[in-house]
């Protein structure tokens, strides 16, 4: 029998059926030994009065018959066990009254005990220890009263010893029971964390599979644009005769190939794109400065995972700001913009555009008199900050940082 | 007079890079090819190999980098565009330096000189991608290689810091020796551990090593 972690969630099933399985065996061997002592009896003439005697057997028979009847369809209702105890103790009565004088003592089982004890074992199986405990206290007096018929010691002690054996049964079968469902319990938490673990992990697997062909397939366009435009480009970017005669085509070919590797630009570590959004607005501000013949050449580090939509929108608009004063006064036709998360905050970004082109005496030029408005007040506005630092000569570095 | 084999499978791109480096006195093309194949079995006399990083021969670039440097040579890895896994993998497989394929003639011109005299050639892309994930640098090598990687020329980057030009250059050499160094190691280690094949992520190797270290830079 091949069993997967599956069938460690119907143990509890399984368990149940091993226990009812108990019970009805008691129960048909109960029904055997009734069928002998009410023939044995009849031979014998134990009966004072044959009808009742009859009667009394009948009614446990049958009773017995139904009880078997239910017990296919699962464990017995509270109800069936109450019955069963009600009809057993009535049957009791019944015999001590329709037995003969030697009755109790020359038949076998003559008061019932293998019913008693299946009884006992039914409820202990499927009920719990009160409802047990009250089934032996209805049937040990019954059964006591109905076998006890001269108070010498010695019938009373033999009364109480069988009786001790019958309600000794239950109680290893109640103990037996609770032991059983107590590890069913534990094997069936064991086999559903064991399937939620394997869940997660085929889930795990699937999102793996998902992002894999994700960067399949981003490389797959990374490949065909690097190539294909990107190569191109490049090549038309170079002097004569390869590139382009036109100085200014070539120009444009050039920042072309720089806007078309920055939107190729890096992906983050887990394969995924992080802020699209901050990429393709400071790739559309390098886009329009470069139709006014300005390179720009990014690189994008590990970006953090979300910004809010007004820090994008301030961080393009500083950046715009930075590359129009490169425009405008440093004499220069290339800009490095570096776009990374800040440092040890994976949430914080920040953002370098720098020229190598005639830069300004930070403390008295008149150069850089808008850019403090235009770049520092953005980045203030949505809670981040911005430094503009320059070397005559040498080049302007203006640094944004968000938040502050 | 340095002598510079082209390979890349880009038809336009030889002529290109000899129209740009047209204009250098001390470098001249020797030769151009457009597979390794090609270029190993024409045993060219050059002293430093431009190579295309994503040559289209289904090879990784890594082991087209490791055979040139078996072969002895000096080999400088140019792309249009690469991501930092890429440029990584190829520090580690021995390249000399890394740069974007543009129209800039000087930085070009640079970088092999650089790498011709046995450093690593620090191009701003370079750093970038160094400082993604360092080696063990000091203070300084660490903020000249910033610098360097947002675009910074010496100049600006000497005025910056209050050093001389001749400085930062030594403090980027130092700082890409250290580099070259841990990428060797961890080439070997690779190489040598359970994992040989699977390229080794730079996150997982920031770590400095240094006893054994192997030396790749004369």
């Amino acid at each position: 029998m091949t069993a997967g972690v599956e069938d460690g969630l119907h143990i509890e099933r399984h368990v149940s059926a091993v226990l009812t399985a108990v019970a009805v065996t008691a129960r048909a061997v109960a029904l055997i030994c009734a069928v002998i002592s009410l023939v044995v009896g009849l031979r014998e003439g134990q009966f004072a009065h044959v009808r009742l005697a009859v009667a009394a057997y009948a009614a446990v028979g049958s009773w017995a018959l139904v009880y078997l009847a239910r017990a296919r369809g699962g464990p017995p209702a509270l109800w069936i066990s109450a019955v069963d105890v009600a009809v057993l103790a009535a049957a009791l009565t019944t015999l001590r009254v329709a037995g003969g004088a030697g009755y109790f003592d020359d038949v076998s089982n003559s008061a019932l005990e293998p019913f008693v004890s299946a009884a006992l074992v039914g409820v202990a199986i499927h009920a719990s220890t009160r409802q047990t405990l009250a089934a032996c206290a209805v049937l040990g007096p019954a059964y006591l009263a109905a076998v006890i018929t001269r108070l010498s010691v010695a019938d009373v002690a033999n009364a109480v010893g069988d009786l001790a054996w019958q309600v000794g049964i239950a109680l290893v079968c109640l103990a037996g029971a609770r032991r059983l469902h107590r590890a069913a319990a534990v094997v069936s938490a064991g086999a559903r964390s064991v399937l939620t673990e394997r869940e997660r992990l085929a889930e795990d697997r699937g999102r793996d599979l998902e992002r894999r062909r994700q960067h399949a397939d981003r490389r797959r366009r990374h490949l065909e644009l690097h190539d294909g435009p990107l190569a191109l480009l490049t090549a038309m970017s170079r002097p004569a005769p390869v590139g382009h005669p036109d100085a200014r085509v070539r120009e444009r070919c050039a920042a072309n190939a720089d806007l078309l590797r920055g939107l190729l630009s890096e992906k983050d570590d887990s394969g995924g794109e992080s802020v699209p959004e901050l990429r393709l607005a400071l790739v559309g501000t390098g886009a329009d400065c470069a139709a006014l013949g300005l390179r720009v050449r990014y690189q994008f580090g590990a970006l953090p995972p979300w910004l809010p939509e007004p820090v994008v929108e301030a961080l393009r608009g500083a950046t715009r700001a930075a590359l129009n004063n490169v425009l405008a006064h440093a004499g220069t036709r290339t800009a490095w913009v570096t776009v990374e998360a800040a440092g040890d905050d994976p949430g914080a970004v920040t953002v370098d555009v720098v020229d190598r082109g005639a830069g300004f005496d930070p403390g008295t030029a008149t150069a850089g008199v808008g850019l403090p408005t235009a770049i520092a007040g953005r980045m203030a506005e949505v809670g981040g900050a911005a430094e503009v630092d320059s070397i005559p000569g040498h080049g302007t570095w203006v640094r944004l940082r968000w938040p502050a | 007079m340095i002598r510079v084999a082209v390979v890349d499978d880009d038809r336009l791109a030889p002529a290109g890079i000899r129209a740009l480096l047209a204009g250098q006195p001390d470098i001249e093309v020797c030769a151009v090819h457009t597979t390794l194949a090609g270029h190993l079995a024409a045993a060219v006399e050059a002293d430093v190999v431009l190579l295309d990083l994503l040559l289209q021969d289904g090879v990784a670039p890594a082991r087209n980098i490791a055979a040139l440097v078996r072969a002895g040579r000096t080999v400088l890895v140019m792309s249009v565009h690469a991501d930092h896994r890429e440029v990584w993998a190829a520090m580690q497989a021995g390249a000399g330096g890394y740069l974007v394929k543009d129209d800039d003639p000087d930085q070009l011109a640079d970088a092999i000189r650089t790498v011709h005299a046995g450093a690593v050639a620090i191009t701003p892309e370079l750093a970038f991608v160094i400082s993604l994930s360092p080696p063990v640098l000091s203070p300084t090598e660490h903020q000249v290689l910033l610098l360097r990687s947002r675009g910074h020329t010496y100049e600006a980057i000497a005025h910056r810091l209050n050093v001389d030009k001749s400085t930062v250059a030594t403090l980027l050499r130092r700082a890409g020796d250290k580099f070259a160094r841990r990428a060797a190691d961890t080439a070997a280690d690779t190489a040598a551990g359970p994992a040989a094949g699977t390229p080794s992520q730079p996150s997982t190797t920031s770590k400095a090593r240094t006893a054994s270290a192997r030396h790749r830079i004369p």
